[in-house]
């Protein structure tokens, strides 16, 4: 029996290659997002993990504390730790060359007298040791230089380069060459080591170290180590193993790596949408067959298991091409990432090329099956409860369709309640994979509305295709009024993909307009002066020398230096924005919300007080008046929190102090951005020339006025939703497969009524326009459908995913006009993935579309 | 490959050690009969507390395999007292590393600590003790080559006596370590003069028993009773390269403030120095 039915599958097959063939697409479209997806961020993962490991070299743990590091003198208590084998220092920056097509070295500050024990250098094969030993530790502008560097630039031994210190501009010397081996792997090869004391001096890390590699004795265990180090260690230093450090470096990462996982998820919800599509349709088409099975003996469970038997195939098919596909998609996927990670997160990666891992072939494989077998189930359920004495006499048994029972009706109205109430009123950290099955709860629920607003919207829809589109336009939405819940289906997949065109692209607009609003009331100085082409610099800063040049111009009323930096905070980590707070309130005071205005002005420049960012303040539940607790490197610190303010730069939150306390308690005095308001009539433009000018030779500075600083920030957040823009596209790919492959399927099908419509005397560019008017309803069905859904998923992006991604919530913003504008692209999209279905309907034989079935 | 290794507080020692090694009483050797390998390497190192304190001149000249040439001139200052020797090198030239200080510290029963002072940074840094086998301070000298040696720490044996070098007629030795573990080398040949107990000539052979180094020493000269070299050079043979160095001026049993062989008097050793 069993092979009896797979004969009959796949005669079926072979009638229907295009239908199948484009079902099986589906598939493996969406099983290759997610493979490539998923084997993506493994690359991602798996580099940044040999980054770390490259790093740390043989070091069993990693003495920390932010980014603003710790004095020096702490080494000395790491190495008199019973159990500390070899305890080595380290500063690491990422610094601006002046080379024209390459602008970032990694450069690890080393004491090279020791650091060799824990990490693997291998000098070039014709050098035997550094060039000059005695001159490399004597000269701060001493370098190593990674063998693929140096090759890159043409540079030998005894050459020297610029690069943009602290202090300037300064040639450095080469005096050795490693392979790029071990650290010489790192940052694509950009690794240079120098050392540490030299690099304190240049990059102006005063005495401090980041931090500090060390190895347990053999005879004691790590745990034990750990455990002693942190006794004697300060509160606010960390004591981790080099994994933990990989694992923060992946956490950092998160919001990218969720972002194109929830793209993969679409994809393949879109895959099952074409699933259940094509399956309905087979069903519809094989009607007569099944009737005559059911009569030759064969039990309604055997027809069942038949369908789910061909989905069951299909998906194995897709999958396997989806995770051929995939793969190549991933190489390109995580190129792409790396790129984010470096440009948009200032994370040092290695590159890794993506492996296929065997579970990640396993899940997609299972997957696609799981997604194929799942949108066939309802069709299959259907074939099996056909009755097979009205089927034979070609009498439609089933119930007419109805647009929505209202048990349905009600599930869906609770689900969609369901949701809106948990987006608005959950609280802000529940767990990500709960907050996130809120968006579950919303596809549910539409999906379940759907056949009810494909009727709502085909109804509407009508009088205009009959208007334009004569009978042939009322016939392409009459299909959809009539058989609503086998048209959702057609316009689930599209329905889907614009609803996450509209949402991201309403997000990211909220998200902009909010960043616009903030930059006006907080970033409004005349001119500022950054350190790094990212809103945050990691490790290459200004010293205060930079500042009091530019307060020496005449046309300069005020400068603040200004450091932004991550420190740790309750366990986890926070940002500090320290810079002179006479100046910043008198430009800023009207973006403090809360507290007594009087005592913010009064506090804050004399340090007595901090002010939080509300997503920091909604984190740990903090409230003005309370106050905030810092283990500083140099102790505790607790101060009060005198107001809030709204802050976008850090998804962890931003607090708020003067600069002196910053420097006292951190001995931090670097700068990252200098703030300058010029004297009443000073010309900016002007001025800003004169500041370019000043430090063109000795700093790496980017200098821009109020209206190129918004732009540069706006320009930032563009870079930072680059990856959301992939999203959109990978939406918009799904989306036109979706509707390519509902209308092969949709002509496919109707291949009989054409060649009837044909016989009786229609047109062939009757038979063109008629499908081409259905491409037309489904997009302006799919545009109605998908802006609705997208009401629901714009809040849950809003609220939700903004606070589970970056911490904040951003307003609710639904994007009118950018429907309006995408519209007839849209419509364009459908028409192109209807014409060739057209053409093929139009150009096909009147006898043999008569015949066929 | 063992490049890093750039500890260079180790210099002060590695010259006392040179002047150790060459300057030996000749005394030991008015013994017109045959002495026994380990006698002959004996009266070399007896030398070595033969004065309480050092100072010296001296340059390092190392040629790179094209013959191109770097020079490096130093100051030295090394006392000794029961239990405690330090030593202390203050380059000079060229203006690169002037200022650079190397202070190593031997108390008994303690580890050797070594420090190094640079100028530029103004900083004083300890450092950790180097591979044996890594160059000293880019030279062709090994940390092990320059390093404290004890007599026991090897075996010796006779080899021949009727070989002349430079004038002078030499005793052949072989000295093989006793822990191999501990010397990168398998053996060492030393040709020690007859006449004085200065070595004047060495072959160091690696693990696989392939020629190294070879060391020669030259301008013998006597300075307050001891002998010693002027002139000593080293190569490297496989990397065609080589280091000599020059003992431009020495004096013997000098007193030196102690203040300035400590990590804090440094800077002042530097500033004195190079003044």
């Amino acid at each position: 029996m069993i092979s009896a039915l797979l004969h009959v599958s796949l005669r079926q097959w072979r009638t229907h290659r295009l239908r199948v063939a484009m079902t099986t697409l589906g598939i493996a479209l969406g099983v290759g997002v997610f493979f490539a997806i998923r084997t993506a961020n493994a690359a991602l993962l798996e580099s940044l993990s040999l980054t770390v490991e490259r790093l740390a070299g043989k070091s069993t743990l990693e003495v920390s504390a932010g980014e603003a590091g710790f004095p020096e003198q702490m080494l000395d208590t790491v190495r008199a730790t019973p159990g500390v084998q070899l305890a080595e220092p380290v500063i690491q920056v990422i610094a601006h060359t002046a080379f024209q097509d390459e602008g970032n070295l990694l450069i690890l500050g080393v004491d090279t007298t020791g650091d060799q024990q824990l990490r693997a250098y291998e000098f070039d094969r014709s050098q035997t040791q550094i060039a000059d030993p005695l001159t490399y530790l004597a000269q701060p502008n001493s370098i190593l230089l990674s063998r693929a560097f140096a090759e890159r630039h043409g540079l030998k031994i005894g050459d020297h380069f610029p690069i943009f210190t602290s202090h300037g501009k300064m040639d450095f010397a080469v005096e050795g060459i490693f392979k790029p081996t071990g650290v010489g792997e790192v940052f694509g090869g950009n690794i240079a080591v120098m050392d540490i004391y030299s690099a304190q001096v240049v990059f102006d890390r005063g005495h401090n170290f980041d931090r500090i590699d060390l190895m347990n004795a053999p005879n004691v265990s790590v745990d034990q180590v750990q455990n002693s180090l942190r006794a004697r260690l300060p509160a606010g230093v960390d004591v981790v193993r080099p994994e933990v450090k990989g694992q923060s470096l992946e956490n950092a990462v998160t919001a990218m790596r969720l972002g194109m996982m929830i793209s993969s998820f679409i994809a393949l919800l879109v895959g099952v949408y074409i699933i259940f599509n094509s399956f309905t349709i087979a069903v519809n088409q094989r009607w007569k067959e099944i009737g005559i099975l059911r009569a030759v003996g064969v039990e309604s469970r055997g027809i069942g298991f038949m369908i789910l038997g061909e989905a069951l195939l299909m998906g194995i098919i897709g999958s396997v091409v989806g995770i051929v596909v995939g793969y190549f998609m991933a190489v390109a996927a995580s190129s792409v990432m790396g790129s984010i990670a470096a440009s948009v997160y200032g994370i040092v990666s290695t590159a890794v090329a993506p492996s296929i891992h065997p579970e990640y072939v396993v899940t997609a494989l299972l997957l696609g099956i799981a997604a194929s077998v799942g949108g066939a189930w309802m069709p299959a359920r259907a074939a099996s409860r056909l009755n097979p004495i009205l089927a034979l006499h070609n009498i439609e048994s089933r119930q007419n369709e109805s647009a929505l029972g209202w048990t349905r009706g009600l599930l869906a109205a609770a689900l969609l309640a369901a949701c809106v109430l948990l987006i608005q009123f959950s609280p802000s950290a529940v767990g990500m994979e709960l907050q996130f099955s809120y968006a579950a709860l919303e596809l549910i629920g539409l999906t379940i509305l759907l056949p009810l607003l494909v009727r709502g919207a085909a109804r509407a829809l009508r009088p205009l295709m009959d208007w334009a589109g004569g009978s042939e336009g009322a016939l392409a939405v009459d299909a959809m009024i009539q058989s609503p819940r086998r048209s959702a289906a057609t316009v689930g997949a599209l329905m889907v993909g614009l609803m996450f065109v509209y949402s991201t692209a309403a997000y990211i607009q909220s998200y902009k307009l909010v960043v616009s609003r903030w930059t006006s009331q907080m970033l409004n100085s005349d001119i500022v002066v950054a350190a790094s082409s990212l809103l945050r610099s990691t490790s290459y800063h200004f010293s205060e020398d930079l500042g009091q040049r530019i307060a020496a111009m005449p046309q300069v009323a005020r400068i603040e230096n200004v450091r932004f930096t991550i420190v740790p905070f309750n366990g986890d980590t926070a940002a500090i924005t320290s810079e002179d707070m006479d100046g910043f309130l008198a430009r800023s005071s009207n973006a403090v919300i809360g507290g007594n205005k009087n005592t913010v002005l009064n506090l804050m420049p004399r340090g007595q007080g901090v002010l939080v960012s509300r997503n920091l303040a909604a984190r740990w539940r903090l409230k003005v008046g309370g106050s905030v607790h810092f283990d500083s490197p140099t102790g505790p610190l607790d101060l009060p929190i005198l107001g809030m303010l709204d802050d976008y730069r850090s998804d962890k939150g931003t607090i708020f102090m003067d600069r002196s306390v910053y420097k006292r308690y951190w001995r931090d005095d670097a700068v990252d951005f200098v703030d300058v308001t010029l004297k009443p009539g000073q010309n900016a433009p002007a001025v800003k020339h004169q500041i370019e000018q000043m430090t063109a030779s000795s700093d790496h500075a980017l200098v821009y006025t109020n209206v190129e600083f918004r732009g540069w920030i706006g320009g930032l957040v563009d870079k930072f939703f680059l990856l959301n823009y992939m999203q959109l596209v990978v939406a918009i790919v799904v989306a036109v497969v979706g509707i390519a492959n509902t209308l092969v399927i949709s002509v496919a099908e109707r291949h009989r009524e054409f060649g009837v419509i044909r016989a009786i005397g229609g047109y062939r560019s009757q038979i063109r326009k008629m499908v081409l008017l259905e491409a037309f309803a489904i997009a302006v069905v799919g545009v109605i459908v998908g802006a609705i859904a997208a009401l629901f998923n714009i809040q849950f992006m809003s609220v939700t995913v903004s606070t589970v991604l970056a911490g904040y919530n951003v307003p609710f913003y639904f994007p009118w006009l950018l429907i309006l504008e995408t519209f007839p692209a849209v419509v364009l999209v459908a028409l192109v993935a209807g014409w060739f279905p057209a053409r093929h309907a139009m150009q096909a034989p009147v006898i043999e579309a008569i015949g066929y079935e | 490959m063992n490049d890093l290794r750039v500890t260079v507080s180790k210099s002060a020692r590695a010259i006392f050690l040179c002047l150790c090694a060459m300057f030996a009483s000749a005394q030991l050797f008015a013994d017109n009969a045959t002495p026994d390998a380990r006698k002959i390497i004996e009266a070399v190192d007896a030398q070595q507390s033969a004065a309480s304190s050092i100072s010296m001149k001296a340059t390092f000249q190392v040629f790179d395999k094209d013959g191109q040439s770097a020079k490096k001139d130093f100051v030295y200052r090394h006392t000794s007292a029961p239990s405690d020797s330090r030593t202390l090198a203050i380059f000079t030239a060229p203006k690169e590393i002037r200022g650079v200080a190397l202070l190593s510290i031997q108390q008994s029963g303690a580890a050797e600590r070594q420090y190094v002072y640079t100028p530029a940074t103004d900083r004083v840094r300890s450092v950790v003790t180097q591979e044996r086998s890594a160059r000293f301070i880019g030279t062709d000298f090994s940390f092990e080559d320059i390093g404290e040696h004890s007599l026991g720490d090897f075996t010796y044996q006779l080899l021949g006596s009727a070989e002349t070098i430079d004038g002078h007629k030499v005793y052949k030795v072989a000295a093989t370590p006793v822990d191999s573990s501990r010397s990168q080398y398998k053996y060492i040949y030393q040709w020690v003069a007859q006449d004085v107990p200065v070595i004047l000539y060495s072959e160091f052979y690696n693990a696989q028993g392939k020629l190294i180094r070879v060391l020669h020493a030259t301008g013998l000269k006597r300075e307050n009773g001891i002998w010693g070299a002027r002139h000593t050079e080293m190569r490297t043979v496989p990397d065609g390269t080589r280091t000599v160095l020059t003992i431009d001026e020495v004096k013997f049993n000098i007193k030196s403030d102690e203040k300035l062989f400590t990590p804090e008097g440094l800077s002042a050793a530097s500033a004195s120095a190079t003044k």
